[in-house]
């Protein structure tokens, strides 16, 4: 048995609801004791953590990063990316596909997957929605799910076609995959850099008005409460305005899970 | 692992907006915003000061100083006004323009403006297509930049210059400005506001001199909200209404270059706020009618009124002259200060 005893730290568990200063007691990397600072016997050959000043939490997962590889392993790696993350306490990421090549094949999930990677903690790639992002042609889901994708998205180019966005929903659905939207209808935030609004007016900076995310956003969510279908998950990324956030919020309560 | 030795400090409550630290060298020019009123009355007495002085010993003042122009978007009067500025103080100009330089194999703004410091710049005028430019080249360079036009931002030069000419007609002899200088004053700006750093330059120096700024033009080009930029400025959609206020009259040109796939009707716009001689002598028979230039004959205004009597257009283009020596000579004369803003 090994035992990992870590003191003076502050714990941060919401699931469990404890949020205050605790020590931690791991056996066989396994939480197995939690209790107040100092009450926690030493157990013979435990190696002891100082972690006074610093936070204490269960591992932290961010379901919304851009690992650059494939095709931009000189701005950062699987293997760089992944370590500057678990620097941060994360222990897993979800990896989106604007890469080069988009993410929208196995084989290329596969290869973000491999051992060859060096990745320090565990990644879950999402797969394009659509062939190169283009939202035109749908990819095999099916295929993509086996190769080890947690959900689909176009990223940074959302799927803006009512049918090609309604097949994207049905198809993910099948196979229990989430589709991921960029909330933002591109279309009308052409050179835009900032909300639009008196202090982008003031900048001289093109503003992007709220009925860009909003629409696109009131759109996605009436095209799942049109589908009558408990499986279709749509994750909604980015929210900023309080109108696509109402719709949200709206859509929650009732089928739309 | 390390443990750690260091508490990590918790933030309980949002820190303080620092204040900006630009301009980083006082010599710097990159909005209106940055010069108080004394600043502006050094810049205007300067300006008269230079122009008065004899070339021949205002060859003496920046004798073979270096200052480089950057030019990112076409000019003639910005950059030919500055260039005849440094060039009449001395100092020796090199130009760098976007088409014909390393700009074109790619070259970034902060290396250019690295690259032109090694060159021996000890000044740069920066013209950019983006707003905001000339605040990155003077963090990356640190030297004093002088703001030439930055996309739709900022277009400080042209300010003083309007209200240099402003000033000569209607406050002849003033050149320290107070906050009632302009007081019973209206200037009138009208066209493609949206798109225009010479409005936006203009509504933020004009009424801090007391004087009123109403905005003229179509919804497209002129949003409701640009009446919130400040005290003192409002948005009149006739221009009619706007002309019988005005003792000042900025009449601007329909920015092609920046409309971005915006669809206008040009025969509406000009039955609604082209100036003609009729509506000038109807609506604003004593005022001054400028325009910061290129004047689009036929468009913003009729031939008439841009060769009429009550046109300035081609004394403001003078006053650039005048006005940009006294803001290169601020350049490189103004010391940086040691340990301080920098």
């Amino acid at each position: 048995m090994t035992a990992l005893l870590i003191r003076g730290g502050y714990l941060i568990d919401p699931a469990a609801g404890v949020d205050g200063l605790r020590d931690v007691l791991l056996k066989d990397g396994k939480v197995a004791e939690i209790a107040a600072p100092g009450k926690l016997k030493l157990a013979n050959g435990a190696e002891v953590l100082d972690a006074t000043g610093l936070t204490v939490a269960p591992g932290l997962v961010d379901i919304h990063v851009h690992l650059r590889e494939p095709g931009q392993g000189y701005k950062e790696t699987i293997a760089s990316g992944t370590a500057a993350a678990a620097a941060g306490g994360f222990t897993s990421v979800a990896a989106m596909p604007n890469t080069t090549p988009v993410n929208d094949s196995p084989e290329t999930t596969r290869w973000m997957l491999s051992p060859e990677r060096k990745a320090a903690i565990r990644v879950f790639p999402i797969a394009a929605a659509t062939r190169g992002s283009k939202g035109e042609a749908i990819n095999d889901y099916a295929a993509l799910k086996a190769a080890g994708a947690v959900a689909v998205s176009d990223d940074g180019r959302p799927i803006l076609k009512d049918n090609i966005m309604r097949e994207t929903l049905a198809a993910a659905a099948r196979v229990g995959l989430s589709v991921i939207q960029h909330a933002e209808d591109t279309r009308m935030t052409l050179g835009g850099s900032m909300n639009a609004g008196p202090v982008a007016f003031k900048l001289g900076l093109r503003g992007m008005p709220s009925e860009a995310e909003s629409s696109i956003v009131e759109r996605d969510i009436r095209l799942v409460t049109e589908m009558r279908d408990t499986r279709v998950h749509l994750h909604v990324a980015h929210i900023s305005t309080a109108a696509a956030l109402a719709a949200v919020r709206q859509a929650r309560p009732a089928d739309c899970a | 692992m390390n443990p750690a030795t260091t508490p990590v400090r918790r933030l309980l409550n949002t820190p303080p907006v620092a204040p900006s630290p630009f301009p980083y060298h006082p010599g710097s020019l990159l909005s209106v915003e940055d010069l108080s009123l004394e600043g502006v009355s050094h810049i205007l007495r300067r300006a008269t000061a230079l122009e008065n002085e004899d070339p021949l010993v205002r060859d003496r003042i920046l004798a073979k100083r270096r200052v480089a122009l950057l030019f990112y978007e076409s000019s003639t009067r910005t950059r030919t006004s500055f260039e005849l500025a440094a060039k009449g103080l001395g100092a020796d100009t090199a130009l760098v323009s976007s088409l014909s330089s390393s700009i074109e194999k790619g070259e970034s703004l902060k290396d250019t403006g690295l690259t032109l410091r090694a060159l021996g710049a000890e000044a740069i005028i920066l013209r950019h297509n983006s707003s905001g430019a000339p605040w990155l080249l003077e963090d990356a360079t640190r030297l004093p930049v002088l703001n030439a036009g930055d996309g739709m931002h900022q277009h400080p030069t042209q300010a003083l210059l309007d209200l240099r000419a402003i000033l000569n007609h209607l406050r002849p002899g003033v050149e320290t400005v107070t906050a009632e200088t302009l007081a019973g004053v209206t200037v009138s700006i009208t066209g493609d506001i949206l798109h225009s750093r010479v409005a936006r330059s203009n509504m933020m120096l004009l009424p801090r001199l007391g004087a009123k700024v109403v905005l003229c033009g179509p919804k497209e080009l002129l949003p409701e909200l640009a009446a919130a930029m400040g005290p003192g400025i409002s948005v009149e959609r006739n221009f009619e209404v706007a002309l019988d206020q005005s003792q000042a009259v900025i009449m601007l040109r329909i920015q092609a270059e920046r409309l971005a796939g915006m669809q206008l009707d040009l025969e509406e716009y000009k039955a609604g706020y082209q100036l003609s001689s009729q509506r000038l002598a109807a609506h604003a028979p004593q005022a001054l009618v400028l325009h910061p230039g290129p004047i689009i004959r036929g468009l913003e205004l009729t031939a008439e009124v841009a060769d009429g009597p009550q046109s300035v257009i081609l004394e403001q283009v003078r006053h650039g002259v005048a006005i940009r020596m006294a803001v290169v000579e601020r350049a490189l004369t103004t010391a940086k200060q040691e340990g301080g803003r920098a």
